[in-house]
């Protein structure tokens, strides 16, 4: 990036402020907590550092790699038997491997307690057969990396099948023809080509196993974002907190760099299909064996939790299904389909702007506006509640104005920390599909007389359509599911699906949070359907 | 008259390397002008900047006499009067032929159409998508689609680089035919020598980003030093001798 004072004010256009301008607002909350990081240490700073912060540092760690081993190996090995062999159902099973995305963590968590736990669904099973067992323990760290590991391992495989379907028939054969054996060619080709997609997948992962709250909480288990909340609530040291996010943010932005050093080594100049063209062979013999590994995944990630939540649902229909409950269900989609909409629309205003800016520069601001998907919900949160309260207090002691029922009243703030949290969602998505378009449709627009805006509308966006589509379903999604950011700033009468399943566990009440939780799976289920046979129509 | 005037323009994409330096010609109106050199010479660069779809580092650009860049100065793509058709036609997929050639067209928009639908000999296909059409066909309606809106010039990136040979030559004439007819005046860029040969009325030699010769065509074939003419000639040389041995052996 290079800045060109001579021309400055020659390329300086309306554009380049209006990137600047969306991006350093959304990008409030880092600067906040950076802005904050100078106040110096909180109160009990030196409390956490003695007793918790290894505690905090360890678990994260150990959560890390566990959840990244099991993941890296469901994921590669199923999107492997799913791309190399053909058997019956292999495309509904395909489908079936995306399904645990639709199911929270923290809901798997609870509903692993009722399977395994004391007189939980799977021991009385066993029991009945005669296996004298009370219980597998399930909260502790291993527990917790197996439920993580089962809910998050579709990261990698999406990415993972999605390549290894890519590759153009003549390298397989070619390395068959070179006499590599079928383990050969997996560990010495399909593995490394697919490298880049693996890492990506892994990536996800560890930003969705630092940003768990839920889950490692009811298991009581001590992370970072576990820490960060406990500091603030339990301890009410918000400056400690700050400090917790922080360190916290370090590690994720080190994984970042580590992902996109390893990705700048491993890139492939291959001709990709677009489709899936992929020989397939027949699963015949032994080999059948190879569907313990589709089926593993799918029970331990979809199957089973779906059962027990099923089973408490029955036991809890009858209080739990009212009017209540179908009041949070139209607030859940409401601030879901709000926030959704407003993403999408920021994404193309950030991606067009900084396109037709002719500086350069500001080209880069969006880049820490969508910074928020690897900075976990609860501290976003904490730095727009300092942001918040910067404001309210401006306004109270400058202009003698009362606005702190706007910020916490409503879902404003919320609202804004979702869009924060999720802008990379929907600008990533889309921006790819604005790279593959290229410039010349535009640029072409341009010479025939047609101004931006009305190119904009008359070719970028209905080319765009798809993708549009699929980026506000990808956001409405992780709207639904999100629970850390909804828990510190929704609104005193707000409620959506995840907070109160979270709020029924939390109580003791497990069972009664298997229908909130139903009915968010039911509805992510039905949109990553959609999503995926939207997709194969286009292709 | 002179449709085109540049002087000093120069570019650089990273502030170190020149893409273009300090390149200085004028073309004449009615005149078709090559652009001849290899990839990384700086000819992309150069009908990018005449279109205004990159900004010069240095150096003015006039069109009809107007000053269109210089260091102070940027006149937009669409106030230029500039056509440019790109080395992949850039045809909007998803609308039809038709509405293709009329995109930019303000009235008149059927009558024009026929017009120009009728002069690239394609009256049949105004309702087709480009994903029905051949690569000829292709860059026929992105000619038509320029030429709709009367530019003062036009450039071609590349116009006969994806074609195979046999339509290459036919296709030749026939846009020297269309441009001629309407006295158009049209740069395009080239790394075939033949292509300029063939139509051009000047030929304009770039390499790594310099000017190393501006020619007309007759005086083009007198220059016996010019490396671009020697390597192909000797190219066409060593391939008739491949194939009379060819024929001979059999």
């Amino acid at each position: 990036m290079r800045f060109d004072l001579k021309h400055f004010k020659r390329d300086l256009n309306q554009w380049s402020l209006y990137t600047v301008a969306i991006s350093l607002f959304i990008a409030i909350p880092v600067f906040t907590i950076i802005f904050h990081l100078f106040n110096g240490k909180g109160e009990m700073w030196d409390h956490i550092v003695t007793y918790f912060l290894l505690d905090y540092v360890l678990n994260s760690i150990a959560l890390l790699f566990g959840t990244g081993i099991i993941c890296f190996s469901l994921g590669t090995a199923s999107a492997w038997i799913v791309t190399k062999y053909d058997f019956p159902y292999r495309k509904l099973i395909e489908w079936l491997l995306f399904m645990p995305l639709a199911i929270p963590s923290y809901i798997v968590a609870y509903s692993y307690v009722g399977l395994l736990g004391n007189g939980g669904t799977f021991i009385r099973f066993l029991n009945m057969f005669g296996i004298p067992i009370k219980k597998i323990e399930m909260m502790n760290i291993y527990g917790l990396i197996a439920v993580l590991s089962f809910s998050l391992f579709p990261y990698v495989y999406a990415g993972t099948r999605a390549m290894f379907k890519s590759y153009p028939n003549s390298i397989r054969e070619s390395a068959y023809l070179l006499g590599a054996s079928e383990i050969r060619y997996f560990f010495s080709v399909a593995l490394p080509l697919a490298s880049p997609a693996i890492i990506g997948g892994l990536f996800l992962v560890f930003m969705e196993v630092l940003n768990d709250y839920g889950a490692a909480k009811y298991y009581g288990i001590n992370t970072f974002t576990t820490g960060i909340f406990r500091t603030w609530t339990a301890l009410e040291d918000i400056q400690s907190s700050i400090y917790l996010s922080a360190l916290l943010v370090v590690l994720a932005l080190f994984i970042l760099a580590i992902v996109k050093w390893f990705r700048g080594k491993k890139s492939y100049a291959l001709k990709f299909n677009n489709e899936d063209k992929t020989k397939r062979y027949n699963l015949v013999g032994y080999k059948k064996i190879y569907l313990i590994v589709v089926f593993i995944p799918i029970l331990a990630g979809f199957v089973f939790p779906v059962f027990q939540l099923l089973i408490w649902a029955v036991q809890t229909f009858e209080v739990i299904f009212n009017y209540a409950l179908f009041s949070i269900v139209i607030q859940s989609v409401l601030v879901a389909l709000f926030t959704a909409l407003i993403i999408v629309l920021i994404a193309l205003l950030l991606i067009y702007f900084s396109r037709w800016s002719i500086l350069k520069t500001p080209r880069f601001f969006p880049k820490i506006a969508t910074l928020g998907y690897v900075i976990p919900g609860a501290i976003i949160g904490i730095g727009i509640i300092r942001s918040s309260n910067s404001i309210i207090v401006f306004f109270d002691t400058y202009l003698d104005l009362k606005v702190g029922y706007l910020f916490y009243g409503s879902s404003v703030v919320l609202i804004y920390a979702y869009i924060f949290r999720f802008l990379a969602v929907g600008y990533n998505s889309i921006e790819a599909n604005t790279l593959k378009l290229g410039k010349h449709l535009e640029q072409t627009s341009y010479l025939l007389g047609i101004d931006k805006f009305v190119t904009f509308v008359k070719i970028d966006l209905p080319l765009l359509r798809n993708s549009i589509i699929s980026a506000f379903v990808l956001v409405f999604i992780d709207t639904l599911k999100e629970l850390p950011l909804t828990l510190i700033l929704k609104p005193y009468d707000l409620n959506t699906l995840a907070v109160k399943a979270y709020e029924y566990a939390e109580d003791e009440r497990v069972a009664e949070a298997s229908i909130p939780a139903l009915l968010l799976i039911s509805t992510i289920v039905i949109l990553i359907t959609l999503i995926n046979y939207k997709k194969s129509k286009t292709n | 008259m002179k449709i085109l005037e540049i002087n000093d323009l120069s570019k650089s994409y990273d502030g170190k390397n020149n893409a273009l330096k300090d390149c200085s010609f004028s073309i004449e109106s009615g005149k078709i002008c090559a652009i001849v050199g290899e990839s990384g010479s700086g000819k992309s660069t150069l009908l990018k900047l005449i279109a205004g779809l990159e900004r010069p580092s240095a150096g003015q650009i006039k069109i009809k006499g107007k000053v269109v860049s210089n260091d102070d100065i940027i006149v937009s793509p669409q106030k230029r009067n500039v056509g440019l058709v790109f080395q992949d036609f850039a045809l909007f997929p998803h609308l039809t032929v038709k509405e293709n050639i009329s995109f930019g067209l303000k009235k008149d928009k059927t009558k024009k159409v026929d017009e120009l639908l009728k002069k690239i000999k394609m009256e049949g296909y105004g309702n087709r998508y480009p994903s029905e059409l051949s690569g000829g066909q292709e860059q026929r309606v992105s000619i038509a689609r320029t030429l709709a809106l009367n530019p003062e010039l036009l450039l071609l990136d590349e116009p006969f680089s994806s074609l195979d040979t046999n339509l290459k030559s036919d296709l030749r004439q026939e846009i020297k035919q269309i441009i001629k007819y309407i006295g158009q005046s049209m740069i395009f860029i080239t790394h075939d020598i033949f292509d300029a040969l063939d139509i051009a009325d000047e030929i304009i030699f770039l390499k790594e980003g310099n000017i190393i010769r501006h020619s007309s065509i007759k005086n083009t074939y007198k220059d016996v030093e010019n490396e671009y003419l020697k390597k192909s000639m000797k190219e066409l040389k060593l391939n008739a001798e491949r194939i009379l041995k060819a024929v001979n052996n059999k």
